[in-house]
């Protein structure tokens, strides 16, 4: 069944055809969401009530990028989630097992077969990414994430986040330099093949 | 000419890059990146931003965010069948609104005519009384007996509709005045005696339409219900069958 069928079946109150549109996406939704949100368990969290939502107001989806309107219930769902943990601050910065052990290595969706070396190079990839990340402003932060991180077009990420596209433009741009700016102390940390070159700006 | 671009010049590279600006705009970008190295070396930067950021590893979600009917609260979605009754609650209130606004302003209406003897009314009857409620009341006992005097004329069947309803009568139709303002309001008596003191076709016709629009009311309230609850049904018999 294509996704517009599924859509529409789910639209009809079918659980089965929303659960398939949910296995299809939920990487993508948690992959943003951990993103937004720089922690898996509130990631998570936030993933779940965007699904959640998404059944819920399903009917008002009509039309256009189903992908983008399910990242507009996630990006909503992390921003209330984000609120909250500005009122009751107290996170986990890694991931941890039920030890309370933190998570060597992450179930990267990448080939499973990485050696050791390359998925040591990943975690520190994706730390450097996460901590420039965490300081940009919340609504860059989504910007460069649905653009360049999960790869919507300005349409999308302007659909997504309901904002205009020359602010999507804007806050594009702005988000971009400063990440340069930002992955550029971890210049001698990454390893080479993730390097930035020194550019003129550097 | 390798001065420091500006945030403008960013912003319009960095849409160069992602392919999103039009043809006009793309040639003249392409132009002057040509001839200015400091416009080259900020694309080259922006380039390789985006491709780390697309190299950013992703995980595999750590579990199913699949619903269960429990979580989905087995409460399906507004049905989209007929788009009218998802406004049902409003339509319903705007006709309402119309049945009572009508109600108001069509004795409104017919009290216009019967404005100068109700002047000459309330200097002689009122004169001591407060100012403005005794002509309200005055309005509201006149509409009623009116509208009671007029359907027992002209309709029959019509007054037999509203339960309750005081069989129409002249006497009957000043019973309220009587009881409201009683001992002050002896010139009520003629005004409401008055068979010939407004059309009273417009007032049958206004009675219709209001009759009209609130069988529209609960048609449609009703309607709605019915479909709501089938719908729920419907989805409940569906979960249970999983």
């Amino acid at each position: 069944m294509d996704e517009i069928a599924l859509i529409h079946s789910a639209q009809r109150g079918d659980l089965d055809s929303f659960n398939r549109l949910v296995l299809a996406y939920q990487d993508q939704l948690f992959n943003t969401a951990r993103r937004i949100m720089g922690d898996d368990e509130l990631a998570a969290d936030a993933t779940q009530e965007a699904f959640l939502s998404a059944f819920r107001a399903l009917n008002s989806f009509r039309g256009g990028s189903f992908r983008a309107w399910l990242f507009r219930t996630v990006t909503n769902a992390c921003y209330d989630e984000l609120r909250r943990k500005q009122r009751r601050p107290t996170i986990p910065l890694e991931p941890l097992n039920q030890n309370e052990d933190e998570i060597e290595t992450p179930g990267w969706l990448a080939d499973p077969s990485l050696s050791p070396e390359e998925q040591l190079e990943l975690t520190e990839l994706d730390h450097a990414i996460q901590h420039c990340l965490d300081r940009l402003p919340v609504e860059f932060r989504s910007v460069v994430i649905l653009a360049d991180i999960q790869g919507l077009d300005y349409a999308e990420v302007a659909s997504a986040l309901h904002t205009p596209i020359g602010t999507i433009k804007s806050r594009l741009a702005r988000a971009r330099l400063r990440l340069r700016e930002c992955l550029q102390s971890f210049r001698e940390l990454l390893p080479a093949s993730f390097r930035l070159e020194n550019g003129s700006r550097a | 000419m390798s001065r420091q671009p500006s945030f403008h010049d960013i912003k319009t590279l960095s849409a160069y890059l992602d392919g999103q600006l039009t043809r006009s705009e793309q040639v003249r970008m392409e132009a002057r990146l040509q001839s200015d190295p400091g416009l080259q070396a900020a694309l080259e930067d922006l380039r390789q931003v985006r491709a780390l950021l697309r190299q950013a590893p992703k995980r595999r979600a750590p579990r199913n965010f699949t619903l269960s009917p429990k979580t989905a609260r087995v409460k399906p979605p507004v049905p989209r069948l007929v788009p009218i009754l998802n406004w049902a609650s409003v339509v319903t209130a705007l006709l309402l609104f119309c049945v009572f606004s009508g109600n108001i302003f069509g004795n409104a209406l017919l009290n216009l005519g019967a404005a100068a003897p109700m002047l000459t009314s309330q200097e002689t009857g009122y004169g001591g009384g407060s100012p403005e409620e005794p002509p309200i009341a005055n309005d509201q006992v006149e509409s009623m007996a009116m509208s009671t005097e007029s359907a027992v004329q002209e309709s029959g069947p019509l007054t037999a509709a509203p339960e309750g309803t005081p069989i129409p009568d002249v006497a009957i139709g000043r019973a309220p005045a009587e009881v409201t303002q009683e001992v002050e309001t002896p010139t009520l008596e003629p005004r409401a005696l008055k068979p010939d003191d407004q059309p009273s076709m417009l007032a049958i016709i206004m009675t219709i339409v209001q009759a009209g629009l609130l069988c529209l009311v609960v048609l449609l309230a009703g309607s709605a219900l019915l479909l709501r609850w089938q719908r729920d049904r419907s989805f409940r018999q569906k979960l249970r069958r999983k």
